[in-house]
């Protein structure tokens, strides 16, 4: 590789951290910031300020938010007896797209992970039985990743949350829409078979 | 099911070569030390993307190379399919029919391969780690998908160790100790009944085959050792709760030791002849007629279940097995009408009566006569 301008070769090797790039893409993305007009550049560096600056965790929910309780939490026709306990912002934006779900969120920001060193101590928890307290929580849905890590975050939390006078469910799994049954592998289709519900017509 | 084309670069110490492997059997003869076995661990990468010897990636790649490429088309009920495997001290690449596949599903099936090499001669007498690969490669042959409850036991297993050893070191968490426990019961007993499916669905085509090789003289049999007072008929709810159990009241001295004692990753198969025991009783020979039935039932539980022979690896037993032996298992294979990759220093040990193409290996350099 040619030698780069100290400036350029920072930015690239800043630009390959970044998931799913490498040091080559981000070589490209690098000159390609710097043919566009400068303008781009500068925009782009005052997004990335405003970014770290502006954006924080709402301190309810540890959702994103620019404010101190973010826009669902302060949302009063949102159905505060529903809470959905979510891995990642990005789980909840996902959530939040289907629209499907008109409550509310708490975010773990991860999952129990011990061989990462995760545990409770590391996840947004501290404040969750106070909050389903304050909030008058009817239900708590939880809604990790069907992993081995996920489930067992999933079992923690139920266990932990039954003491309370509500409801712990589990987001189903199972047969995907517009699934054929024959290419499901057995562990997905014994678990579609197993959490079967009654017919509503 | 079968290789009809078979080729690689940089493989190993092989030079660049492409075949187009016999129907039947393929003799692979050569000296030791000239890659005989190499190829057979081409074919096993294009199987199961990992070599057979517990290769690193850079071990697989030729000296001052960077990256190798084995290449296969294999031919399943007359429909053909490609499948190319890149690999580099990076990682490796899976194509199948030209397409790159990013994350590979667990059940991949293109490619039924089974191996019979030196290491399975001890089958009967090592430690159990044989045993289990054994029944872990025959039943993921039979129910693909059986890779994924492994793979997430193994998961909740390492989790659970961590655990036992925070626990000794002070960090005592029950909530999430329990939670973990919870995903090891749910996927192990899932790991223990299919094995115990697969011993059932395996015992018959066992026992015929080592009463055949045996000419009816001893009868052999398999069982499988697991946590206490786990029974061959329970149903995945009682493997459970036993397996649940068993957990329970060793977690003192797990956390002791800092590793979990029971579950599928320490079981083990035993196996009998007439009765007893054959790891402490049986002679030589009967060590290699046991060890030859278990192959060759392998091979029939396989072909039961997906309606093919797999391609069968053969690396060099022939000088091991007696001639009886040796000639017993070459005429199942006579018959049995898979296709069969067999290394050999000297290819008079290879009777067989079906059509064979011999290849010359040396000095990495394979030729066919």
């Amino acid at each position: 590789m040619p030698l780069l301008p100290p400036a350029l070769d920072k930015l690239a090797t800043l630009l390959s951290r970044l998931p799913g790039v490498g040091k080559r893409s981000a070589t490209r993305y690098a000159f390609h910031i710097l043919g566009q007009p400068e303008e781009f550049a500068r925009s782009l560096a005052s997004a990335l300020e405003e970014l770290v600056t502006h954006v924080r965790f709402c301190v309810d929910c540890h959702a994103l938010t620019e404010h101190e309780q973010c826009d669902i939490c302060r949302d009063l026709s949102r159905d505060r007896t529903l809470v959905c306990v979510v891995e990642t912002a990005s789980d909840l934006v996902a959530v939040e797209q289907t629209g499907a779900f008109c409550g509310l969120y708490h975010v773990l920001h991860g999952v129990l992970a011990p061989l990462k060193g995760i545990g409770p101590g590391q996840l947004r928890l501290a404040n969750l039985e106070a909050r389903l307290a304050a909030v008058g929580a009817r239900e708590v849905i939880l809604a990790t990743s069907t992993d081995v890590e996920g489930e067992a975050t999933a079992l923690y939390l139920a266990k932990r949350l039954a003491p309370l006078p509500l409801t712990v469910s589990r987001i189903a799994t199972g047969v995907p829409m517009g699934g054929e049954l024959e290419y499901l592998d057995q562990n997905t289709l014994s678990r579609a078979l197993s959490g079967r519900r009654a017919f509503e017509g | 099911m079968h290789l009809v084309a078979l080729g690689a670069e940089h493989f190993r110490n092989l030079a660049t070569f492409r075949l187009a492997p016999h129907r039947r059997f393929n003799i692979l003869e050569g000296k030791n030390g000239q890659g005989k076995t190499n190829l057979l661990e081409a074919v096993f990468l294009l199987s199961a993307f990992r070599s057979f010897r517990d290769a690193r990636n850079r071990e697989l790649v030729s000296w001052s190379e960077e990256a190798t490429t084995v290449y296969g088309e294999i031919v399943r009920r007359d429909i053909a399919r490609t499948v190319e495997v890149t690999v580099s001290a990076k990682g490796k690449r899976v194509a199948l029919d030209g397409k790159n596949i990013t994350r590979l599903p667990d059940e991949l099936a293109h490619l039924n391969v089974v191996l019979f090499g030196p290491d399975d001669l001890s089958l009967t007498k090592a430690g159990p780690q044989l045993r289990r690969r054994f029944i872990d490669r025959a039943a993921y042959a039979v129910w693909p998908d059986y890779v994924t409850g492994l793979r997430r036991y193994a998961e909740a297993l390492k989790n659970r160790n961590e655990l036992l050893r925070q626990a000794a070191a002070g960090g005592l968490d029950v909530g999430v100790i329990q939670a973990f426990e919870h995903a090891l019961v749910q996927h192990g007993a899932r790991v223990v009944q299919r094995r115990l499916q697969f011993l059932k669905s395996f015992q018959p085509h066992f026992d015929r085959v080592f009463d055949h090789i045996t000419a009816g003289a001893l009868k052999g049999g398999i069982a499988y050792r697991g946590f206490k007072g786990l029974s061959k008929d329970a149903d995945l709810a009682a493997l459970e709760a036993g397996y649940a159990q068993a957990l329970d009241e060793a977690r003192a001295t797990d956390m002791r030791r800092g590793f979990t004692s029971v579950g599928p990753h320490s079981d083990d198969l035993l196996f009998h002849i007439n009765k007893r025991s054959a790891r402490v009783y049986a002679s030589q020979g009967q060590h290699r007629a046991f060890v030859l039935a278990l192959k060759i039932a392998e091979l029939h539980r396989i072909h039961e279940a997906i309606g093919v022979y797999p391609v069968f690896l053969l690396d060099d037993v022939s000088s091991e097995l007696d001639e009886e032996r040796n000639a017993q298992l070459m005429s199942y294979l006579d018959q049995a009408g898979g296709q069969v990759f067999i290394t050999t220093t000297d290819r008079r040990f290879i009777h067989v009566a079906s059509d064979a193409r011999v290849y010359r290996v040396a000095d990495g350099v394979i030729s066919a006569e």
